[in-house]
């Protein structure tokens, strides 16, 4: 930020007064990212008339993704989470509460819609300016990236989902918060509140100090699992040991203070004389104790952490001398694809054998069986090269009844050569297909899905066609749609842009 | 000293080979015997010469993903591929490997991810077509000659796949003749294997760990890389004709060569 700019501004007397504002840089680029954060969910909402069936209205989407969230964070373990299916039914038990006289269906539908906009494998995009002053003040783009739900591999192969940092903090509607001295700060809050009695707020203040351990867990976590995929991610020689030095004291003292808080509340709540002052301190004790199991199982994975980054680096450099990581795309993929079909073939094949399981149970489909029962006998005499039980394995399934439609209406559009309606197309699609063996009905209908999908078709897309919507109704029985006028373009030497065949423009006008 | 019932345990393990999509997490006693594989040396030994007796390449043996292996090429348990190529409607056998490479890299599209036993990679037929023929166009502007029409062995791979026809646009459906059938039938054939898990079924899948740690085998062993550029650096020398690859019998031989 250039201070100068700021200063010596005129206010509406005509008096001017300079001004030095101090700002936290890196505060104000942790809520520049906070707020960025929300966009996602926010689009959940936005988007929402887009969708199909009139009853988005009826619920606040927002809502439910922070819900689902809530509920995704709080079943977060070092490594595990929520499966997929539990974390639907948490966003479709919002969308229940929200509006419970409405259809249990629009209710999974809210539900899937909330998951599918919050569980991403790829991740947002956010591109800020970060100013540095110093010397010389200069302005950098800089991109954020983040994810707010994403799924991870479990040990047996199933996928749960997980919250990333970003996404717990929207919840704890933090702006700028440090997660170590928020948690300090809670507990001093919760014990303040306890010591006079006020257990209902100390619940609410306890809850919200559980999802900031999940934070913290979760901030952990990355650190340890990038620092395993490239050693050199952090500093190890000072950064990463500082860190896990200062995690590893944080959950101790956390764990002692919550320890000593949770005899208090005992204590407190024997002498309680009402009977809810009892129940929130039970809630309160429950709270409280799940924090701790959850710091406890931190503190294990700390103690571990650095045991497993030095087991991976001893691999890194145990690997043999010589043996260069080459990269997917620019090594092996491009040379592939210059190598000609003759040569490549057999390092093709045993590249596909080297992820083929050997002796693989062979279960061909039904259709496959019958027409390879049918079949003559393979000769015999061609010896290794005949066709054995194996090789049915990768036999086609057989082709489905819709592709002769296909191809009859793709072989028309290729016969077109001047401009016509679709309501021409479909008329000779139902003539070509009485000709042969086909449904006309059915042939009229693909016909009329070829020429709308022409409508969204890029120009330099296949057939060399255009279609442009008419203001009549196409009069075919079958089509329930507006008339198109079906185009070629052609391309001339004067120009390599397309040109729209007169005809149309005719037809247009 | 191994006795002839550690020999029957072992091979127990080895037996797992064939069965790629059993998990150990979900198998008590496939947990066991991978557990002692990685703990017990002279048991790992026993496993790793039954393995290669059978003809049986143990390429990695990991506590959650279990037993990676594939059959040697003079193997008789060795699936018969070519034949994928073949019914695929594809002239030759080249294009089904370099469709596999291309999923690899939409799965794993950073090089980090090879290393993140946890990440949920995705492989869309869409994205993998896309790659392939972003690669094949750029190949094809650098080279627009045809070529010789008397040689098809000479013409180079992305040839291949450019003159398979593309999807009509909106497709949703299947055929196994244009390019996103190819890329299908290898994710099939990969989802048979234990590499891939359908996500949405016939567009999108999960690529499990196994095929991470696969494809890490294969980045990471020069080997498959120096073959490549082998093949690629003796076409370039010997542009005269014939290539020595035009007879499938040598062709056959270098197979052997190359599995690893």
């Amino acid at each position: 930020m250039n201070l100068d700019s700021w200063s010596g501004l005129e206010d509406g007397d005509g008096l001017t007064y300079a001004f030095d504002l101090p700002l936290d840089h890196d505060a104000n680029l942790r809520r520049v990212k906070s707020l960025a954060t929300v966009r996602p969910i926010l689009d959940i909402e936005r988007t929402k008339s887009q969708l199909q069936g009139d009853f988005w209205d009826f619920y606040d989407l927002v809502g439910v993704a922070t819900a689902t969230i809530d509920r995704v964070a709080l079943a977060m373990g070092v490594s595990s989470g929520l499966s997929h299916a539990d974390t639907v039914a948490a966003a479709g038990n919002e969308a229940a509460r929200q509006q419970p006289v409405r259809k249990p269906i629009e209710h999974d539908a809210v539900a899937a819609r909330v998951v599918e906009g919050l569980v991403t494998s790829d991740e947002f995009e956010h591109v800020y300016l970060d100013e540095r002053s110093g010397e010389d003040t200069e302005t950098v783009r800089r991109k954020w990236t983040w994810r707010l739900l994403y799924e991870q591999w479990a040990a047996d192969e199933t996928v749960y989902i997980r919250a990333s940092e970003p996404a717990i903090t929207v919840l704890l509607n933090a702006l700028d918060v440090d997660p170590g001295s928020a948690q300090a700060a809670a507990e001093f809050q919760i014990r303040y509140l306890v010591e006079r009695g006020m257990y209902e707020t100390a619940v609410g203040v306890a809850t919200q100090s559980r999802l900031r351990t999940a934070g913290y867990l979760e901030r952990v976590s990355t650190i340890v699992r990038d620092t395993r995929i490239d050693p050199e991610a952090y500093d190890w020689i000072d950064d990463v040991p500082k860190l896990l030095d200062s995690a590893l004291s944080h959950v101790s003292d956390r764990v002692h203070a919550e320890g000593e808080l949770l005899e208090a509340i005992a204590e407190r709540r024997d002498t309680a004389n009402t009977a809810e002052a009892r129940i929130s301190a039970n809630q309160l004790i429950s709270v409280l104790g799940d924090c701790r199991d959850r710091h406890l199982e931190l503190q294990a994975h700390l103690m571990d952490a650095r045991a497993a980054l030095r087991r991976s680096q001893d691999d890194r450099f145990a690997s043999p001398l010589g043996s260069t990581t080459v990269d997917l795309e620019r090594d092996l993929l491009e040379n592939a694809l210059r190598t000609p079909v003759g040569t490549l073939s057999p390092w093709s094949t045993s590249i596909l054998n080297h992820f083929a399981a050997p002796m693989r149970s062979i279960l061909p489909a039904l259709s496959v069986l019958i027409d390879e029962a049918l079949t003559a006998a393979p000769d015999d005499t061609e010896g290794d090269e005949a066709v054995t039980v194996d090789d049915l394995d990768f036999e086609d399934e057989a082709p489905p009844w819709w592709e002769p439609y296909w191809a009859l209406v793709e072989s028309l559009l290729e016969a077109v050569t001047e401009t016509l309606t679709l309501s021409q197309l479909c008329a000779r699609a139902r003539h070509t297909a009485s000709a042969t063996d086909l449904d006309p009905l059915v042939a009229a209908a693909v016909a009329a899905h070829a020429g709308y999908a022409l409508l969204a078709a890029p120009v330099d897309a296949a057939f060399g066609l255009l279609a442009v919507a008419d203001t009549g109704r196409c009069d075919d029985p079958a089509v329930t749609g507006t008339e198109l006028t079906i185009t070629p373009w052609v391309t001339n030497a004067e120009s390599p842009v397309p040109v729209i065949a007169d005809a149309i423009e005719g037809a247009a006008s | 000293m191994t006795t002839s019932y550690d020999v029957n345990v072992a091979a127990q393990l080895v037996a797992y080979a064939a069965r790629p999509k059993e998990r150990p997490a979900r198998n008590a006693a496939y947990a066991d015997l991978v557990a002692r594989y990685l703990n017990d040396e002279e048991f790992a030994a026993t496993a790793d010469t039954i393995a290669a007796g059978l003809g049986i390449d143990i390429h990695d043996v990991d506590a959650e993903v279990g037993l990676i292996a594939s059959a040697t090429s003079d193997s008789p348990l060795r699936p018969p591929l070519n034949l994928m190529a073949l019914r695929a409607g594809l002239t030759r056998k080249a294009l089904p490997g370099v469709v596999l490479l291309a999923i690899a890299h939409t799965a794993f599209p950073v090089r980090g991810f090879l290393e993140d036993p946890v990440r949920v990679g995705y492989v869309d037929i869409d994205v993998v077509v896309a790659t392939l023929n972003r690669l094949a166009e750029r190949a094809l502007e650098e080279n627009p000659d045809d070529v010789d029409a008397d040689r098809p062995d000479q013409g180079e791979t992305w040839r291949e796949w450019l003159a398979l026809r593309e999807a009509r646009h909106g497709q949703q459906r299947s055929s196994s003749g244009d390019r996103r059938g190819v890329v299908r039938k290898v994710c099939k054939f990969l989802e048979d294997n234990g590499h891939l898990q359908a996500a949405t079924a016939g567009t999108t899948w999960r690529a499990t760990p196994r095929f991470r740690i696969a494809v890490r085998g294969v980045v990471n062993d020069s080997e498959w890389y120096g073959h490549l550029v082998g093949l690629l650096n003796e076409e370039l020398a010997s542009d005269a004709p014939p290539s020595p690859y035009d007879d499938p019998d040598d062709a056959d031989e270098v197979e052997d060569e190359d599995d690893l």
